[in-house]
């Protein structure tokens, strides 16, 4: 820069001993320094608007050489001329100018900037020329856009969740609605319920008792609701299903209770716990004087039943058993004795088909399972296939029976009517397998043994496929087998399903006309005695 | 010879197997209704009685009730026979100390008499 303006030494004054000269290229020394270390790209420009003089930052923020910078048009390096021209104008007009354009590399780079242009004059206010500063603001630019991004995204975040504020919002009051709803909903089926409740709150005092409740008290709502269990006693209706439930220490179910004015009831109930806190309870009554009184007919209709129709026939029985007898029959024909013999079979035949009738009686009754107790099933099995080897025999038929090595094996049953079951599968089996055919018993242990499994398989006519779904049905008989046996009363496996349901086990088949049925038996081992009890 | 007394209203039943007890050596009287029936036990004081439970003017169930409320004949040995036979039944005649209940459709006179035989030789 030295000795590059001309007006500098125009100015300078008489300076005989060059020491003010000296002075001054000191100085231009000192501003020559800080330019160059300037780390801002800064350059001289003239009021045409040529690059004058630049700095080695921005020679280096550009990518020109200062050979091919000096001298040439400086609004080259960020803009069209149009707008440059436009730029130059305005530039002029203030003594500082800034503003965000972008700058063109050599490279062609596109690098946003921050123009700074700062004028200089001379003494008369004249133009002469001005600095101009380029600031690069690509990070700014960078950050403020992700910002930007940041914001619209956080915005949209708080846009969310305020919607999600405001469904939720509707969402509680629609739950509040329903709850609502729900709350009458429940009262109504309370109030309406044919069982009398009675609910108690969580310091025992009547909260809510229904209309039923009401009748089998004979008392009015409002006279017992908040009344502690000692107010209720006053009762007497009440008193004791007050009694009872605190006896039962929080827990009554299914006990019958008698009630004034001969109505039998019975009572449940109910503690209502949320986790370990007591919240009360339901006590509920439910109406059993009709059921018992149709229980005392029915147990009536069936005795008289029974005795009626068996009255006859154990007469016929016993006469012709007389007659038969060593003694009572001595002066009887061969032919009369056979006579008598096949009117015996055929009052047998009537017998059996009552009993399986009282028998399916007593069992809808749901009274069947008188005894159940621990037994042996497999020596059951022994027993019911040994009492069939005769029959067997005289139809020339094989009946075996496997049994598991492990023994002996107990199972909880009421052992006359598990007997039953497998009679009633082997005289089945027995009477629909033709000659030379084999009838297979075998018991297994299943589900670790928790279950037993009973299969019994034939090589007989088997079921036809159309007609297996009735199997189980009372009275079903199926049509092939109808012509080979005629007197089934089509009641074994009616007896059967039912007699293994109550002890809680399944029966099923597989069969394929003529092709023999396979019969399976799965009877629960040992589950709680006191839940089987509860069954009949 | 061991006294039987059987209370029984079906008369071909009682003839039958009174012949049958008679042949295999017991003493037997027969009462055709439950009123019947105890004045006889009362009277002859039987070493077993057979009672039938459906019979006229006092029901077998009454009739084991009085025959368990007389000091004489509360240890007598009582075998119903019966068509009837449900569990409620078994268990009320149970409780009142029956020793057995023989459903007659279900057995011969000749098994009568050998569930007499066991219990009094």
């Amino acid at each position: 820069m030295r000795n590059t303006d001309p007006r500098i030494s125009k100015r300078l004054p008489e300076d005989p001993k060059g020491t003010f000269q000296e002075d001054v290229f000191v100085l231009e020394e000192y501003i020559q320094d800080l330019w160059r270390f300037f780390p801002l790209p800064i350059c001289y420009v003239n009021p045409v608007h040529r690059i004058l003089e630049v700095n080695e930052a921005f020679l280096e923020f550009t990518g020109y050489t200062n050979n091919e910078i000096i001298g040439t048009y400086a609004f080259q390096l960020w803009k069209g001329a149009k707008e440059g021209s436009a730029l130059e104008e305005e530039l002029l007009k203030r003594d500082h100018f800034e503003r965000e354009i972008i700058l063109t590399t050599k490279e062609a780079s596109r690098i946003p900037i921050r123009l700074y242009a700062q004028l200089r004059r001379d003494s008369a206010g004249e133009v002469i020329g001005y600095f101009l500063a380029l600031v690069d603001i690509t990070r700014e630019k960078e950050f403020s856009g992700q910002l930007e991004e940041k914001v619209q995204e956080r915005t949209k975040q708080l846009e969310d969740m305020r919607s999600a504020l405001l469904n939720m919002l509707e969402d509680t009051e629609e739950a509040r609605k329903r709850a609502e709803g729900d709350r009458n909903r429940t009262r109504a089926i309370i109030t309406n319920f044919p069982d009398g409740l009675l609910v108690l709150d969580a310091s025992q005092h009547a909260e809510l008792v229904n209309q039923a409740a009401e009748r089998m008290f004979d008392v009015k709502a409002r006279d017992i609701l908040g009344k502690s269990l000692d107010q209720l006693k006053l009762f007497s209706t009440i008193l004791p299903l007050v009694e009872l439930y605190e006896a039962s220490e929080g827990g009554v179910s299914h006990k019958e209770l008698e009630m004034a004015g001969g109505k039998v009831v019975v009572v449940s109930a109910l503690p209502l716990q949320f986790g370990e806190e007591f919240r009360g309870a339901i006590l509920a009554l439910h109406d059993i004087t009709r059921e018992k009184e149709v229980e005392r007919i029915k147990t009536e209709f069936v005795s008289l039943a029974a005795h009626q129709l068996r009255t006859p026939l154990s007469a016929i029985k016993w006469t012709i058993s007389m007659l038969l007898d060593e003694g009572g029959g001595k002066n009887l024909t061969e032919q009369q004795r056979d006579y008598l013999r096949k009117t015996y079979r055929s009052n047998e035949r009537m017998i059996l088909l009552i009993n399986d009738l009282l028998d399916v009686t007593r069992l809808e009754e749901g009274k069947y399972l008188y005894k159940p107790e621990f037994g042996q099933i497999d020596a059951l099995l022994k027993n019911v296939v040994e009492s069939h080897q005769g029959e067997a025999k005289r139809r020339e038929a094989k009946l075996k029976l496997e049994l598991p090595s492990k023994g002996p094996i107990r199972i909880l049953m009421d052992a006359e009517k598990i007997r039953l079951v497998f009679q009633n599968l082997l005289e089945n089996a027995l009477s629909y397998t033709f000659k030379g055919g084999t009838i297979t018993v075998s018991l297994y242990l299943r589900g670790g043994d928790e279950e037993v499994e009973v299969v019994v398989q034939d090589t007989g006519m088997g079921i036809p496929q159309g007609q297996q779904r009735r199997v189980f049905e009372k009275f079903f008989r199926a049509t092939n087998a109808k012509k080979v046996d005629t007197e089934g009363s089509g009641l074994g496996l009616y007896l059967a399903k039912n007699i293994v349901e109550a002890h809680g086990g399944t029966i099923w088949f597989e069969s394929q006309e003529g092709q023999g049925a396979t019969f399976h038996v799965v009877l629960p081992v040992k589950k709680e005695i006191e839940e089987f009890l509860k069954t009949f | 010879m061991k006294r039987v007394l059987l209370i029984e209203d079906e008369e071909l039943i009682s003839a039958l197997l009174a012949k049958k007890l008679s042949e295999g050596g017991y003493d037997v009287t027969v009462a055709g209704d439950g009123e019947e029936g105890i004045v006889k036990a009362k009277m002859q004081n039987p070493d077993i009685v057979l009672l039938d439970m459906m019979l006229p003017r006092m029901n077998g169930l009454e009739v084991l009730q009085e025959m368990r409320d007389d000091a004489d004949l509360r240890d007598t040995p009582v075998i119903i026979i019966s068509n009837s036979g449900q569990p409620v039944e078994i268990e009320a005649v149970r409780k009142l100390g029956a020793k057995d209940w023989l459903v007659k459709t279900n057995f011969d006179p000749g098994e009568v008499l050998e569930k007499v035989r066991s219990y009094i030789g």
